[in-house]
């Protein structure tokens, strides 16, 4: 009976502790995929558990963005820019033990490019005209017409490498070549990684990793507390200030390419007119809202954020916080009597759109926030524009090229934009695409195509003598085979 | 028996068949209602959800499928099909037993409900159990202690106990008992469930205590009240007249007769624990039914949700008619005419 006691309360104790194994990392997430399989389910939350974790392409993206050789050990681009030869890396296996050769290359980008693709990432290797197998090692890949952005759409869902012959059914298991296989889904809760002891480049440190999904910061702020979570990667500045005065832990800031946007229905009879476009983003005060919001983000003055090369902080003086000059603009406008929705998705920060209303009341717009769940968003605002303003936060990567998309939500049109976006994505160089980008940047804030808000950037908080786990970039990417936890 | 002898066998023959014709009618008469209440309860799940603003194609195809691609997503899922067409093509597999497959995760309906089900079932258990114990203690004493400070601290306990939402108690019982002890983990549930009892139900603790105290202060109320209105009772004075001391008097009548009424209200108040396990869940991040069901309709899983609420119902539905059908062939005026 004693004894039987006593190994109770040694399970007690344990469980108490947290069931930390030497090299598992448990990483706390808000938003978890709707899905596994990469070739129909769309979502950044999947890119965070997949992309360059479990499967990989011919190339990958580091956190700045920077294309590096994955699958593809070199690559040479015609001077036309359409042609693009790879070389592959030797000695892949699939997570099945199929080895990996050029056919497996030419069938997934075949499927993933096909005009029936039901890759959600497909719009990116829209470019494809031919995929061959041009030697036992060599994939050849032709382009329509020049794209600069090709090696990025690559690193893409529908970019990723599966078996040409694969019967592994990519809804529950995975069968890439990445070094982490997809080991179970606990849905609502975790997805949990182990290592692939046979993969082909450095295998990580780490040997099981742990996707933890959390209803809220406060949740995970709890669990990453109490030891049972290892990395935190979505925060709120309550949250960042309890860990900052906490001994363990270490708190990162990184850049971001998402911003959060007051997005205008340009469609809609009033907001059609620039002045009345002008005149809100003078009545809302940005750097009052981030302030009001806990000071941790970044204040932006156009769609770029400080982790493209385009990035002009000059933007920010453009259209200054100026109630007067707002009403005088509104009053050349006609629109003296203006009466606007705000349609705000439910799991952001409300006071988001009560601080527009109430600032915007202030310049004689009457704003009504009408607050729906992401599922109602997408449908209504996003594929129907039954809208006139909406508060969202766009993670993707070149928000910017939605400016020139013609059936867009926004509903905005603008020539000069369009024509300048096809010569960014025709460009010869990076600094050619560069130069155009920061002028569409330029034109869009001085057409006050939006009002952008702020850019969230990313802070970590993470166990002390946890090292190599992203920093930048976090939102739509998670990489975790460099990883390593201090012994 | 008198009255037997005097009848023939042909009449007794006649009113036992009737007697049994009574029951089958009756037996009858609740399954038919049950299957009823089970087609209208498939009707209003399948359509209301089924009408739902947010389109899943959209949701599954993600923000930049273009038309041709979702129409893709509706044609592989049958949702191309005339609404009448996919609730008959629902409801008759659900009556082979089949309560669908997500379109989203590819999990099977009953899969994941015996998965979260394992949570949620124990979770509510524990704390009605827990709320059960806690509210007689505290409610007889009280009830002994009723015009002392003791007893009307324990009134305004309760006040505040009913007061004061749930997640705000889930947070606050994290932050002053898990955090600072590290007695209990203040998150999540095992991910090999069972195997291991002592950890599930050490992950569970908190919780319980959490969904308990609500509870508790509720039925805290029923039973001081209810024990009250017993000792003042003329049978308890008469216990106490033949020589029964007074707590004797108390434990073997006054408490018996306090409890009957404490019952049906502990009844009344499952459906209202089951509600907080919902709100519990989501404080503690446990893979419950509510939480998952939550989850699912905001990824508008219709699916999921439509098989969750199917199966929760109809398991409602035929408890019910289990014991209606159990209560009515004990009641002695059923058994009798």
């Amino acid at each position: 009976m004693l004894k039987k006691l006593v190994s109770g309360a040694a399970c007690l104790a344990l469980a108490a502790c947290g069931t930390t194994s030497e090299s598992a990392v448990r990483v706390g997430f808000a938003l978890e995929p709707t899905g596994l399989d990469p070739t129909v389910t769309a979502g950044v939350a999947l890119d965070q558990v997949l992309n360059d974790n479990v499967y990989e392409g011919l190339v990958a993206r580091t956190e700045d963005g920077d294309i590096i050789p994955r699958l593809a050990t070199s690559w040479q681009v015609s001077d036309d820019g359409l042609t693009y030869v790879f070389t592959l890396a030797t000695d892949v296996t699939f997570h099945d033990g199929t080895q990996f050769g050029p056919e497996d290359v030419v069938a997934s980008l075949q499927a993933a490019s096909a005009p029936d693709s039901t890759n959600p990432d497909a719009r990116f290797l829209a470019s494809i005209a031919a995929v061959e197998e041009t030697g036992p090692h060599e994939v050849t890949i032709t382009l329509r017409e020049r794209n600069i952005d090709f090696l990025a759409g690559l690193t893409t869902k529908a970019g990723f490498i599966i078996p040409s012959d694969n019967d592994t059914n990519l809804a529950r298991h995975s069968n890439g070549t990445g070094p982490y296989e997809i080991s179970s889904w606990n849905t609502g809760v975790s997805i949990s990684l182990s290592r692939f002891d046979d993969y082909w480049g450095q295998v990580p440190d780490v040997e099981s990793v742990i996707y933890q999904y959390y209803p809220d910061a406060i949740t995970a702020a709890n669990a990453l507390d109490a030891g049972e979570l290892d990395i935190l990667t979505f925060t709120t500045p309550e949250v960042i200030e309890r860990f900052e005065n906490l001994e363990g832990f270490q708190i990162t800031e990184g850049e971001e390419p998402s911003t959060m946007i007051l997005a205008f229905n340009n469609a809609d009879e009033d907001l059609s007119d620039p002045r009345v476009r002008h005149a809100i983003r003078m009545g809302i005060d940005k750097d009052g809202l981030i302030s009001a919001l806990g000071n941790i983000y970044t204040r932006i003055g156009g769609p770029v954020t400080p982790a493209y090369d385009w990035w002009d902080p000059s933007l920010v003086d453009l259209d200054p916080y100026d109630p007067d000059a707002a009403r005088a603009l509104l009053e050349e406008a006609g629109a003296t009597d203006l009466s606007l929705n705000v349609r705000i998705p439910s799991h952001y920060d409300q006071a988001i759109a009560e601080y527009i209303a109430i600032q915007l009341a202030d310049i004689g717009i009457d704003v009504h926030i009408d607050t729906i769940d992401f599922a109602t968003w997408l449908t209504e605002v996003y594929a129907g524009a039954a809208y006139d303003m909406t508060v969202i936060l766009h993670v993707e990567d070149n928000t910017i090229f939605n400016y020139g998309r013609e059936g867009y939500y926004w509903n905005y049109h603008n020539s000069e934009v369009s024509s300048l976006m096809a010569q960014a994505s025709n460009a010869r160089s990076d600094e050619e695409r560069t130069a155009v980008m920061t002028e569409v940047a330029r034109l869009l804030s001085e057409d006050a195509a939006a009002d952008w808000l702020y850019s969230p950037g990313s802070q970590v908080i993470a166990r002390s003598g946890l090292s190599g786990f992203p920093v930048d970039r976090v939102l739509a990417h998670f990489s975790l085979r460099n990883v390593e936890q201090a012994p | 028996m008198t009255n037997g002898t005097e009848l023939t066998t042909a009449a007794r023959e006649a009113a036992l068949a009737r007697r049994r014709s009574r029951s089958l009618i009756l037996l009858a008469s609740h399954v038919g209602w049950a299957l009823i209440a089970l087609v209208v309860a498939s009707l209003i799940i399948f359509f209301s959800l089924h009408y739902l603003p947010g389109d899943q194609a959209t949701i599954i195809g993600g923000v930049n499928a273009t038309e041709e691609q979702k129409d893709l997503i509706r044609q592989a899922n049958g949702w191309d099909q005339p609404v009448v067409v996919q609730y008959w093509t629902w409801a008759s597999s659900i009556l082979s037993g089949d309560f669908g497959t997500s379109a989203l995760t590819g999990k099977s309906v009953s899969s994941e409900l015996w998965v979260k089900l394992q949570v949620t079932l124990p979770l509510a258990f524990f704390a009605l159990v827990l709320a059960i114990v806690v509210s007689f203690a505290v409610g007889i004493f009280a009830a002994a202690r009723n015009h002392t400070w003791a007893g009307r601290c324990v009134s305004w306990l309760t006040q505040l106990g009913i007061a004061v939402p749930s997640f705000i108690v889930g947070l606050g019982v994290v932050a002053l008992i898990a955090l600072p002890t590290r007695w209990f983990p203040a998150t999540g549930f095992p991910l090999d469930r069972w195997a291991s009892p002592v950890t599930a139900l050490h992950s569970l603790i908190l919780p319980a205590v959490t969904l308990a105290i609500p509870l508790s202060a509720i039925l805290i109320r029923y039973v001081r009240s209810a024990v009250l209105e017993q000792i003042g009772q003329d049978y308890v004075r008469t216990a106490r007249a033949q020589g029964m001391s007074r707590r004797q008097a108390f434990v073997t009548q006054a408490l018996r007769n306090a409890s009957l009424p404490v019952l049906s209200v502990i009844a009344l108040d499952t459906a209202s624990l089951l509600l907080g396990t919902v709100i519990v869940e989501q404080v503690f991040a446990l893979p419950g039914v509510g939480y998952h069901l939550l989850q699912s309709v905001s990824n508008r899983d219709i699916i999921m949700v439509q098989g969750f609420l199917m199966a929760l119902t109809a398991g409602v539905i035929l408890l019910m008619m289990i014991t209606n059908i159990i209560a009515s062939l004990l009641d002695p005026r059923v058994r009798l005419t």
